[in-house]
């Protein structure tokens, strides 16, 4: 009888049960799904990542000789020759080449005692293929240290064999045993392969990633060798006998190492590492903050409800019904649903985990293996926060159960009032008493008042969050190529004489094995009036000119190396150090970019000798592909750019959907308890002749202008929050993730605030209309 | 002056329909004290719920001087209850995040012409009190609150349902007192109603009342100050 009043109770109350319901589920599933998610990787990952040795540490290095390192004897007789790229040596003298690399290790050795090191040589092609840009990184099998892991399939065992990604495949539409065209020569797949060092597959620090458009590839080694393309080295080093190493080392014996970086704080290959700690952070952070919101709403629903069935209580106690039998149907009623909610979010979680799993092995090289379910995770998603419910409930029921039938039947008349009011009772001493009622209705309860601020910050930063990765693609790549005149820009073999240029081609001079404060940077050489290939800041100013008084850096630099315009900066070229003033830095995320008039950058490339040397070309129209290295086409670079603008939008939708659920599921539930709560109070006001608008006006409108008031608090912390995202990623992963704040979204997202906050309690402002006259006339009870 | 022509008020409940008011006809004269008695179930509750506009007619009619209450519009209503009328309950209603200041005056905001505050707290002797909250005062100060807040705003009928139901005879005494203060000198009409027998003799006009009908009206000629009634 008494569990069948509860019910009907509850059942009065379901449109609030169902808010409470899906924020408990959101809890319970966030957890699940990241945490399947993410552990469906994390354990092959971590046993893959041992068994085939992934690097501890990279050692990347100058691609030319320095001046300043011990040469093995006949290098500077090459240097002398104008070969000083460690691409050239190999390529005329394998054998010193050899020398030069062994030379390098051994002092590299001696700074890092114990270490292991092996040479990792990689290719990249780069070439446009029915109208797509494609991308590949072309790997030979190691010895010791990144060794390849086939995950299906076998690896290449002649010239014409190869291994690619899996994801690639897929992507694609291949299969083992098909073909496969990698500038210009059919390759049979033989399998799917991984390497250990890149678990990302990051080109030139660039984030965006589309896995159909780029792979890594396995050759043998006479393939690789003979292979023809930009070949990069670095040393691959494993330590002795621990993870990690001190990564400092000295400059002056190592002249030519750039840097030193340890797999944890490489985004190529330790990148995963991070995702994987934090993704399981966020899962546990956000689903106690949203359980704690549940556990909070619940209780607060809970007392409301026991206060307003007081009388009825105080009756059964008196009639002689134990604490026991009266506590139990609302105590078993909370512990059911909160059960329910909480399971069905695990189902969910566990429906979802999958997509999850899958969306990370889109951008991260990684086995993968059927997720199973853990009772760690049932504990933490279900049981914990289960056990709190039921604890908290069970606490309140218990309080106001304690008191005898006459103090139940007789409620005390007037609550104390908290500080947060009378500290807002103090701010307002001016106001009137209309607008002090408005404004202290919202702060009377300190625990609702802290949902509901906390609710909306956690939005509105969310919110903002997902504006401003709106577009981020098209900064990073998009928006540079679409200000530029040119359709196609092509490269030249620098083994063949260059082709014969054409009227309405500019040429562009490229020599990417600058260094600057220990950094590899590319230098960029254009003719000032060229017609094809301008610069450009934020605001769409032409940079160009600046170029005839000093150089133009990329954003990119700009924000890692802390350059500002008016600086004065020192790159080490091969043989010399130049010295640069900053005029200007070009809105570009693409690359570490120091732009110079092309004429001094030959000059300089040349010891003065020639003025004319150029790298290559920015056309208009489609040059000739047999003549050129490679011709890349702009609409093929935008285009793969822009593939992965959907996941970006999905992203931005569901953060925005995700703020809306919460904060609307917070603002209805509490504004509807409010209306409960002050069903007298708002009887009064209307007796005494205040009108429905003002009577809305004076129990919600309150809510509002806290709710602006909590948006605007969020709104700095949104954006410090993304700006030390965007310092630490760019520092300790010298990756730029341009999240970009513009002014217009802070009208956006106050609209979606707005939006969210009328749609939520619209219920709310009709339950006021509904609130009768007479009420007021009836026991009161605040 | 009100007038009630007929008044009926009936509830229904399913197959089950109960008549709260039976033809009722009644005049309430400016600045009369009226006090309406009966016992529980008799009606007086829903006499002034109907005059005062909290609630609506079955039948009849109901005149405010020349406005026909019954078929004003609820914002019509909602306006005729902020300029002419007043409330004062059994419970008292205060606001409880509010001070006794600006609980009176949230009365006062919505008035045409509104009272002074100060004045006010001066008036029901809760001077230097306006700074306290109610869970600061008696039950009898607060009544005292709220009897200033049904003045503020400078109404012309004050409705008084049960005022000192939840107090002693002492402070019951002070809050009549008060009432027949705002009777004689804000010259406002007081429509009380009561269990209490003893109220009736310091009305000007009392409504006996039961199932619903007016069983006797009787005109007081020797009223008493509050002070002076019999109290039980």
């Amino acid at each position: 009888m008494l569990f069948k009043n509860v019910l009907k109770t509850l059942g009065k109350k379901w449109l609030q049960l169902m808010a409470i319901g899906i924020i408990i589920i959101l809890s319970s599933m966030i957890f699940t799904m990241m945490f399947y998610g993410v552990s469906g990787i994390e354990g092959p990952t971590e046993d893959y990542l041992d068994d085939y040795r992934q690097e501890d540490f990279s050692v990347d290095m100058l691609q030319v000789i320095s001046p300043d390192e011990d040469l093995p004897s006949g290098i500077s007789e090459l240097a002398a020759e104008g070969i000083y790229t460690l691409r050239g040596i190999k390529e005329e003298s394998p054998e010193l080449f050899d020398e030069l690399i062994d030379t390098r290790a051994a002092a590299i050795q001696d700074a890092f005692p114990g270490a292991e090191l092996e040479l990792r040589p990689t290719k990249t092609a780069e070439e446009t293929i029915d109208g797509e840009h494609r991308k590949t990184l072309i790997l030979k099998d190691a010895d010791a240290i990144n060794q390849t892991y086939v995950e299906e399939g076998r690896m290449p065992e002649s010239d014409d064999e190869i291994g690619i990604a899996r994801i690639y495949a897929e992507k694609n539409g291949l299969q083992l045993g098909d073909s496969l065209t990698v500038r210009g020569k059919v390759y049979t797949i033989t399998g799917f392969v991984l390497f250990p060092d890149y678990t990302l597959l990051m080109f030139e620090n660039m984030l965006n990633i589309d896995p159909g458009l780029q792979t890594t590839v396995l050759m043998t080694d006479p393939a690789y060798e003979s292979f023809s393309a930009q070949e990069t080295f670095r040393f691959a080093g494993a330590a002795e006998d621990s993870d990690s190493i001190d990564t400092a080392f000295d400059r002056e014996n190592l002249p030519y190492v750039t840097q030193v970086l340890d797999t944890a704080n490489n985004m190529r290959s330790g990148g995963i590492y991070l995702e994987l700690s934090s993704s399981k952070t966020t899962a546990l952070g956000l689903s106690i903050f949203i359980a704690a919101i549940a556990v909070i709403i619940v209780s607060i629903m809970i007392y409301n409800i026991l206060q307003a069935e007081r009388g009825q209580i105080g009756i059964l106690k008196a009639l002689g019904y134990s604490r026991r039998q009266i506590a139990s149907p609302y105590l078993l009623s909370i512990m059911v649903m909160a059960f329910i909610m909480l399971a069905a979010g695990y189902v969910f979680g566990l429906f979802l985990a999958e997509p999850l799993r899958d969306l990370y092995l889109e951008f991260y090289l990684l086995p993968s293996v059927e997720i199973s379910q853990q009772l760690i995770v049932f504990a933490i998603a279900i049981v914990v926060p289960f056990a709190f419910f039921t604890a908290v409930a069970g606490l309140i029921i218990s309080k106001i159960l304690s008191d005898g039938p006459l103090v139940l039947l007789h409620p005390p008349q007037n609550p104390s009032v908290n500080r947060l009011t009378r500290l807002v009772g103090k701010l307002l001493k001016n106001a009137n008493a209309q607008t002090k009622f408005k404004y202290l209705q919202a702060v009377k309860s300190t625990g609702s008042f802290l949902i509901f601020f906390t609710g909306i910050m956690f939005s509105t930063i969310l919110i903002i969050f997902a504006l401003m990765m709106s577009g981020m693609v098209d900064r990073l790549t998009v928006d540079v190529y679409e200000q530029s005149d040119f359709q196609y820009q092509a490269f030249i073999n620098p083994e063949e004489e260059p082709p014969e240029l054409r009227d309405e081609d500019d040429i562009f001079l490229q020599y990417p094995y600058a260094q600057l404060e220990g950094e590899a940077v590319t230098l960029h050489g254009i003719e000032t009036d060229n017609r094809l290939y301008h610069l450009f800041d934020a605001s769409g100013r032409d940079l160009t000119s600046y170029l005839d008084d000093g150089a133009v850096i990329t954003k990119s630099l700009s924000i890692k190396q802390n350059i500002s315009t008016g600086d004065r900066i020192f790159v080490q070229l091969s043989q010399d150090e130049i010295e640069l003033a900053v005029k200007a830095v070009a809105d570009e995320y693409v690359s570490d970019t120091i732009y110079v008039d092309i004429e001094k950058l030959s000059l300089l490339l040349t010891d003065g000798e020639r003025a004319d040397l150029y790298t290559g070309i920015y056309a208009a129209n489609e040059p000739d592909d047999e003549a050129y290295a490679a011709v890349i086409s702009k609409q093929s670079m935008i285009d793969t750019a822009q593939s992965i603008d959907g996941f970006i939008s999905l992203m931005t939708t569901i953060m925005i959907a995700g703020a809306a659920v919460i904060s609307g599921s917070i603002l209805f539930v509490l504004t509807s308890f409010t209306v409960e709560k002050n069903y007298y109070t708002i009887s009064l006001l209307k007796v005494m002749g205040y009108s429905r608008r003002e009577v809305n006006s004076m129990v919600l409108n309150s809510y509002f202008v806290y709710a602006v008031l909590s948006y605007l608090v969020s709104l700095p912390v949104a954006i410090l929050s993304m700006d030390f995202m965007m310092t630490l990623f760019a520092e300790e992963y010298g990756v730029i993730i341009p999240l970009d704040f513009q002014p217009s979204y802070v009208i956006w997202s106050f609209l979606v605030i707005v939006i969210i906050f009328f749609v939520s309690t619209w219920i709310s402002r009709r339950k006021i209309t509904k609130v009768p006259l007479q009420e007021v006339l009836k026991t009161y009870q605040e | 002056m009100i007038i009630l022509t007929n008044v009926t008020k009936t509830y229904s409940n399913g197959d089950v329909t109960t008549h709260a008011l039976k033809n009722i006809n009644l005049t309430i004269e400016d600045g009369e004290f009226i006090v309406i008695l009966g016992p529980s179930g008799s009606g007086k509750s829903t006499l002034l719920n109907v005059i005062s506009g909290l609630d609506t007619v079955t039948s009849g009619e109901i005149m405010f001087n020349s406005t026909g209450l019954t078929s004003l519009s609820e914002s019509e209503m909602t306006a005729f209850r902020r300029e002419h009328l007043g409330f004062i309950f059994q419970q008292y209603n205060l606001l409880q995040n509010l001070n006794v200041f600006d609980n009176i005056q949230i009365g006062a905001d919505i008035g045409k012409d509104p009272l002074d505050g100060p004045e006010l707290l001066k008036a029901v002797g809760l001077e230097g009190a306006g700074n306290k909250y109610p869970h600061q005062l008696s039950g009898g100060e607060q009544q005292r609150v709220s009897i200033a807040r049904s003045l503020a705003k400078n109404p012309d009928i004050i409705f008084c349902d049960e005022p000192t139901g939840s107090l002693d005879e002492h402070n019951s005494k002070n809050v009549l007192a008060m009432l027949q203060e705002l009777n004689y000198n804000y010259h406002k009409t007081i429509v009380l109603i009561t269990h209490n027998a003893g109220i009736a003799e310091m009305a000007d006009k009392v409504i006996k009342m039961n199932s619903g009908e007016i069983t006797e009206l009787i005109m007081n000629k020797a009223k008493k100050s509050a002070r002076e009634i019999s109290w039980g």
